[in-house]
Order: structure tokens, then sequence, then C-alpha cells
């Protein structure tokens, strides 16, 4: 059993704050109070418009999902600025409370469970003592874009932008596990931090890795993001990094270390964050009784970011540029297409900042004289895993990487 | 000035000197030794908004806004009453949310009344 930090400063379950006097605003119903710049998501069938905030410490505009526990969702335009998010643009999402202040010197990550050794590494023990590794790799919730399923899907209802893509430094895992010595029989190793269910009695947010995958030398208890500390709403001090699979694994305030000798069961595993066993987890909607297993390796998406849904363009030469991702792995290739999807054209690829990045790409099409001009984008990867044409589905709305369309209208305004 | 200029070049060339010491044997060399500090900020909150008028609001805002600003309830696409259901259970079930159960009948009344939401503007 690993120790669990009950830091005082998180929020539990309290009514206090309750019972402040109601000022609710007038503006936005979903988010009284809040209104003020506003975004809209394109969101179909349901409110497409969110504030934009940037009352959230160390973070610059984003688009308020929630205030608590927070969802801060990355504004499109970021991802056209370059291929690294910046930290101050990074999108944030917690399920539960967590605390507001972390002592440094006090802070420790356990290492326990199915070991020789347990330790409690203090933050300088980590950096001071371990070889530093260092690689840009993507971060894309489970969820992104959900909300765009069609049907309907609830929970976060998300655009694109429960992602982004930072350069991680820290220590590898495998080194931290072998200085605790993983006892024979072990089979998971599974992660928390320090935040905390609303009540004692839910369940903590905790989430495992096979041990042959904790232990391939890539997965790292990063210390820093982008060459700071992470943003404390990002997980400082210590993240878990795997590279090339869903956010749901990077366990952010990583504080507890734990290696099971039997597979992981609890409720984050074994109830949540499931998707069909299907490629890119699809099934039509309605399915009943189909078979289903965590979340895990990421898939090929690619999205344009220099043009916005509705926009007006000029006829003739059009610059259509953006990002893409292998999923867990590098991209192969970028096509572009504006016959929807009979035919393809090569897109020009960006600088490779390593497998587990963002990439970029441009291409340049023409635009007719005037009428409606839908734009798709489609990346392969380096497995030869290419996005599907149809959009897949999910009732849990998870792993969304069907080919994207952007529609414009062509014409001299 | 240019004394500034001096200094601020001699301090340029002591850091870079520390990276270098502090970084000698290890790789990859692309920032110096980080330094973690005790670090603390303070969220926003919205404890004191309250879900709009409809039929039982006072059980919704009795019970569903200590662990959750109302906005998740209010940007979810339109919900079907055995939708709406499953996820108060949810809350109540797995996540052991404190719901008093003679309030059970009313969430779901309000979630029910809930106007579908309006169609995307054409900005």
């Amino acid at each position: 059993m690993i120790h669990r930090d009950t830091p005082e400063s998180t929020p539990r379950l309290s009514r206090r704050a309750l019972l402040r006097s109601a000022a609710a605003g007038a503006g936005m119903v979903a988010f009284p109070g809040w209104a003020q710049a506003v975004a809209d998501l394109g969101l179909p069938g349901k409110l497409p418009t969110r504030p934009m905030t940037t009352a959230f410490p160390g973070k610059g505009p984003m688009i308020l999902q929630r205030v608590r526990p927070p969802l801060l969702e990355t504004p499109l335009e970021v991802f056209d600025k370059g291929v690294i998010t910046p930290n101050d643009r990074f999108y944030v999402r917690w399920h539960w409370g967590f605390p507001e202040s972390v002592d440094a010197d006090a802070f420790r990550l356990t290492v326990g469970g199915h070991v020789e050794r347990p330790i409690a590494f203090t933050l300088d023990q980590l950096i001071r003592e371990f070889e530093p590794i260092d690689y840009v790799a993507v971060n894309q919730c489970s969820g992104n874009s959900r909300g765009l399923f069609q049907p309907n899907v609830s929970g976060a209802e998300w655009a694109h932008g429960a992602m982004g893509n930072a350069r991680w430094r820290g220590v590898r895992l495998r080194d931290l596990l072998d200085r605790a010595g993983v006892k024979v029989g072990a089979i998971d190793v599974r992660f928390g931090g320090l935040d905390e269910a609303m009540t004692p009695e839910a369940p903590k947010f905790l989430k495992s890795l096979a041990l042959d995958h904790a232990r391939d030398g890539e997965v790292m208890v990063a210390y820093q993001m982008n060459g700071e500390p992470l943003p404390l709403l990002n997980g400082f001090p210590l993240r878990l990094v795997v590279p090339g699979w869903y956010s749901t694994y990077w366990v952010k305030m990583l504080s507890q270390i734990e290696v099971l000798d039997r597979k992981d069961d609890n409720f984050w595993m074994a109830k949540a964050y499931r998707v069909p066993s299907t490629p890119f987890g699809h099934i039509a909607p309605g399915t009943k009784d189909y078979p289903s297993e965590p979340i895990s390796r990421m898939v090929p998406r690619s999205l344009v970011t220099n043009l916005r849904e509705g926009q007006r363009v000029k006829p003739g030469m059009l610059t259509v540029a953006g990002i893409a991702m292998g999923g867990d792995c590098g991209v192969a290739k970028v096509e572009v297409s504006t016959d929807g999807g009979a035919s393809w054209q090569a897109a020009m690829l960006g600088k490779d900042e390593g497998p587990y990045s963002f990439r970029r790409f441009e291409a340049r099409i023409t635009a007719p004289t005037s009428g409606a001009l839908a734009v798709s984008t489609r990346c392969t990867n380096t497995k030869g895993l290419a996005q599907p044409l149809e959009m897949n589905w999910n009732p849990g709305g998870y792993m969304r990487a069907g080919v994207e369309t952007v529609h414009l209208i062509a014409g001299d305004a | 000035m240019s004394k500034i200029l001096t200094l601020s070049a001699g301090i340029a060339l002591l850091s870079l000197l520390g990276s270098g010491l502090a970084d000698a044997g290890t790789r990859p060399k692309t920032t110096d030794q980080p330094r973690l500090t005790s670090t603390s900020v303070t969220l926003p909150t919205d404890y004191e908004v309250e879900y709009p008028a409809g039929p039982e609001v006072q059980a919704m805002n009795d019970n569903c806004r200590a662990c959750h600003s109302p906005s998740m309830v209010l940007v979810q696409p339109p919900l079907s009453q055995a939708d709406w259901g499953k996820i108060v259970h949810k809350m109540i079930d797995v996540y052991k949310a404190p719901i008093d159960p003679a309030d059970l009948p009313k969430i779901m009344t309000y979630l029910g009344a809930l106007p579908p939401t309006a169609p995307a503007p054409t900005r």
C-alpha cells in the first residue's frame, strides 16, 4: 500500500463557499459572470460558444470549458504559430481537486509496492542523481474533439484544443524502478498524483502501464516542460510522460509509483477510459455488447490551422497549413484534398522534431472563382496507418482521428 | 553604458560556464540544471454561480455545485432522461456525491426541463 498524500489545500467537498451570496452576472447563461471575449468552437447540435479567460495563474487567453475542476482549452490559432505549444497556452484538464501550493523541499515521489527497496525521492535527488533525458511529445486528451462527435456524446465538450506539444525533460521511469528493484512477478506499474477525489470514498485517480512499457526507457518522469518547471496547472512539480499514448496516462503532480504483482483493476483502468477493441476505437452508433480495452496508443491526426471554418478566401492560389501527428510514431506524409477525398496532393512537411512531435505541413491549392471550397487533410504515419475518411465514433467520445475538413467560401467579398 | 555592457557580458559568460559545469558528463545539454522552487497559486472559483431558473432549481444548487461548476451540466448536448439518469447515478454510485435521495427526482426534473440547446450561430 502506497502512502496517500492528503494535502490540506486540496479542495475537498465543502459547502462553505456555497453559502456566499449569489452574484451571478448577466451574459452567457452557462458561465454567468465569465462572459468577456467569446470563442465560437463550431460544436454541432449543442452550445457552441465558450468564454475566453485569462483568470488562471500562469495561463494566457484560454477557452474556458469549466472553472472547477479546471478545463481550459487551447485556441486553435496557437497551433498555427509553431509546433511547440507555449506553457502559458497549454491546455488544462483535471478530474479532481488538487493543491494550490507545492513545497519543493517537502515533496516526495515514492516508489513502492512489489519492489526490493521502497524509496521516497526528493526533487533534488531526481535532478542530481539520474541522467536527464529530453524529447518533444504531443500530449492529447483522450476526449479531444469530443464536442464534434456526431451523434453527440456527453462529457467535456472539447473542440480540437485539448492537446499540446512540448519539449519534456526529466528522468527515465526505468531508472527509478531499477533503483527500487522491481521484484519478480511484477505485472503493472501504477501512478498517482497529489489530486484527491472530492469525497474520500470516491476512486482516487490512478493509471497503470504494463511493466515492460514502464521500463521501455522512453517513459519519463518530467520536471521540465519547454525549459521551465511545469506550470502548477499542468502538474508541477512532476508529470509522467508517456510518449505516443493518450494523456490520461500522463499523471500530473506525480507523487506515487506502485509496482503491482497483478493487473490493475482500479476504476480508472477497468471502467473508465475504455474504447472498443477495433481500429480507431470505431463502432457504429447504437452498437451493443462490443469488446473494449483501456485506451492506449494515439493514432494519426492532421488539422488545418491557418484557415477557419466558414472563412472567405480569394480566388486563386491558397496556402493550406497546419499540424499533423503520427500518434505513436512519426508522420510519413500529409495529403490535401479539395474534392472530398477523391484525389489527394502531398503537402510539404516542416522540420522533424522527433517521432512524437507535431509536424508542420503546408500545401498550395487553387481556390475557385466563387462557391464552396472544402479542404480535407489526411496524415499517414510511419507505420503506414492513415486517418480514415469516414469519421470514427464511440460512445465515450474518445480517439477522434478521422479526416477533418474545413469549409471555406471562395470569391471576392 | 559600456560599463553596463561589459558587466552583463561578464554575467552571461559566468552563467555559460556555470551551466557547462553543471551539465558536465550528462546529456543532452539543452538547459541549465533546473531548480524547482516551491510554487503557490490561487485558482479562480465560481462557487457563487447558481443554476439558471428552472423547476426544482434549488435541488441543483444544493447538490450539484460543490464538486463542479454548473457549466459542466449546462454545456452538455441535449440528453434523454435515461442519459441524464446514468450520469447522475454515476455521480452518486461511483463518485460518491452526497446527494440527498429526496432531491434525486427533483434533479431529474430540472435536467429534463433544460432547454434544447440553440443551434450554433453562423458567427
